[in-house]
């Protein structure tokens, strides 16, 4: 039995390392958006891309070694099942965050002045609710009675960063942008708006597997 | 002696099949290795057997006062009829094939006592019932209470495994004083064995029996209840235990297996879910009808078939 209880332990120091990557690969893509919104695209913008890059890859081989571990029956069958699809789900936030931040990259948009601020809001906000999934995460691990809390922030950050994404796609096509580039800035404002989505998510997947604790 | 070796088949057959329904899930979902839960399930069904298989074995004894050879072919047939049903996947009983052969040898030898059968019959379909109504009863008793500990992913799932461990140590303790009965009880009678030595010569023979043959029964068993979810499976192992505890204590025999399909209904009525076919129920009155009725037939055919042979 005592083999089973280490196993258990290894299991949730892997999973707080897997979770603490993902922490460092959305701090970096807040970062770098934020870096590109002022500077533009730049080599070191791109360098800071490669940083999400390398945090996100490392995030996607720590998972993987959890789930070995778990299929390698760390835990009961029902705890297993849920962690996995827990995972599964929580992974595609670093995953989305990537995909805005290279489309960011690859079209490189002049993005126009007046709705700068509005863009760096729903980078926070999103990157927020991402924050918020993480702490939902740690009640669902420390202190379970909170969990459910903890997942309607996320909700409301979700609902925030909706309004946000209209706002921004209205603006865009009253602006005077060309109409490819109004297409292409919308594609990155959803795309951004994407990580409060797969954030909301991955919050009812923990509300879920926190219910099914409570007999 | 040599008649004892059919006690110890029929123990065999006993301890290959029911020790499935105490660390099916445990072995199943690999929570213990199958020769730990082996181990813990022996050490159990000894003590149980030792300690309170004495009332189950006064209970047959009172039921019927059968020769030696009597005795012999009451576990012969009725280990037969366990392991021919178990082959032909018809639901069977090892203590209703028992209750059967002993009525039948019983009425051949001019001894059976018909006024213990209706306490025995009660009980059968006590089993299913009792296993039903201590699941809804220890389904929301334990729940309230591991609600009350506020355990995270972790230690719930940690509280879960030393809950199917020492339901399954339970369950394996409640085995043995429950079913040791119908190994060896029929030999006390005619003083071939002190009921002491019926209790460990029935306790190891089903323990032979979890050894060598229980893996593949539990490895089956079990992934039908983990299906249910850990926390259910253990309720449903928990109050099967506690059912066929109290049936121990009374001093009547009753099947393990039936005490888990009440258990798995019981489930059902806690959840307000379906979890139970119709076909499922059907299956126990086939064992409380069929078991005894096929058990007894065998054991008629098995004593005209040795009659005819000049040794026995």
């Amino acid at each position: 039995m005592v083999f089973f209880w280490k196993k258990q332990t290894e299991v949730r120091q892997m999973i707080n390392k897997y979770l603490d990557t993902v922490d460092a690969c959305m701090e970096q893509f807040r970062e770098s958006m934020m870096r590109f919104l002022v500077t533009g695209c730049t080599q070191e913008f791109e360098r800071e891309f490669e940083k999400v890059h390398k945090f996100e890859s490392e995030a996607d081989d720590l998972r993987r070694k959890v789930e070995m571990t778990l299929y390698g029956k760390a835990l009961l069958p029902d705890s297993r099942g849920d962690l996995l699809v827990l995972l599964e789900f929580y992974d595609r936030i670093p995953g989305v965050a990537e995909d805005a931040l290279f489309l960011t990259k690859v079209l490189c948009l002049e993005i126009p002045e007046e709705m700068l601020e509005d863009v760096q809001k729903l980078v926070e906000v999103n990157v927020e609710a991402y924050s918020r999934v993480r702490e939902s995460m740690n009640t669902l691990f420390d202190n379970p009675n909170e969990t459910l809390d903890q997942t309607r922030g996320v909700d409301a950050k979700e609902s925030e960063s909706d309004k946000l994404e209209r706002t921004l796609i209205e603006r865009t096509f009253k602006s005077d942008m060309d109409v490819g580039e109004k297409m292409l800035f919308k594609e990155l404002v959803q795309l951004v708006g994407k990580i409060s989505d797969q954030a909301e998510n991955t919050a009812d997947r923990i509300g879920i597997v926190a219910i099914k604790r409570q007999i | 002696m040599w008649q004892i070796t059919s006690a110890i088949f029929l123990g065999w057959a006993l301890g290959a099949n029911d020790a499935a329904n105490i660390f099916g899930t445990a072995v199943a979902s690999r929570m213990i290795r199958f020769w730990t839960a082996a181990s813990v399930c022996l050490v159990f069904v000894l003590l149980g057997a030792v300690l309170q298989g004495q009332a189950g074995i006064a209970t047959y004894r009172s039921m019927s006062s059968i020769s030696l050879n009597a005795a012999f072919l009451v576990a012969l047939s009725s280990a037969l009829t366990v392991t021919l049903m178990t082959f032909l996947k018809l639901p069977v009983s090892t203590s209703q094939a028992v209750v059967g052969s002993l009525v039948c040898m019983g009425l051949v030898e001019g001894t059976f006592r018909w006024q213990m059968l209706g306490k025995v019959v009660i009980c059968w379909v006590g089993t299913p019932l009792g296993g039903m109504i201590f699941t809804v009863i220890l389904y929301f008793l334990v729940g309230k209470f591991l609600n009350g500990l506020h355990l995270n992913l972790f230690q719930y799932d940690k509280y879960l495994r030393y809950c199917l461990m020492t339901g399954g140590a339970y369950g394996a303790y409640t085995l043995g004083a429950n079913n040791v009965a119908n190994v060896t009880g029929p030999f006390t009678g005619p003083g071939m064995l002190t009921p002491f030595e019926a209790c460990l010569v029935g306790g190891l023979s089903i323990g032979l029996g979890i050894f060598t043959y229980s893996k593949r029964v539990m490895i089956t068993v079990g992934e039908k209840i983990v299906k249910l979810d850990a926390y259910t499976a253990f309720i449903v192992i928990l109050a099967g235990a506690v059912t066929v505890h109290i049936f121990a204590c009374i001093g009547v025999p009753v099947s393990t297996s039936q005490a888990v399909v009440g258990g798995v209904l019981g489930v059902g009525l806690a959840k307000g879910v379906r979890t139970i076919h119709i076909k499922r129920v059907y299956r126990i009155f086939y064992a409380w009808v069929g078991t005894p009725t096929i058990c007894f037939a065998v054991t008629f055919l098995l004593y005209l078939l040795l009659n005819r042979l000049p040794a026995l």
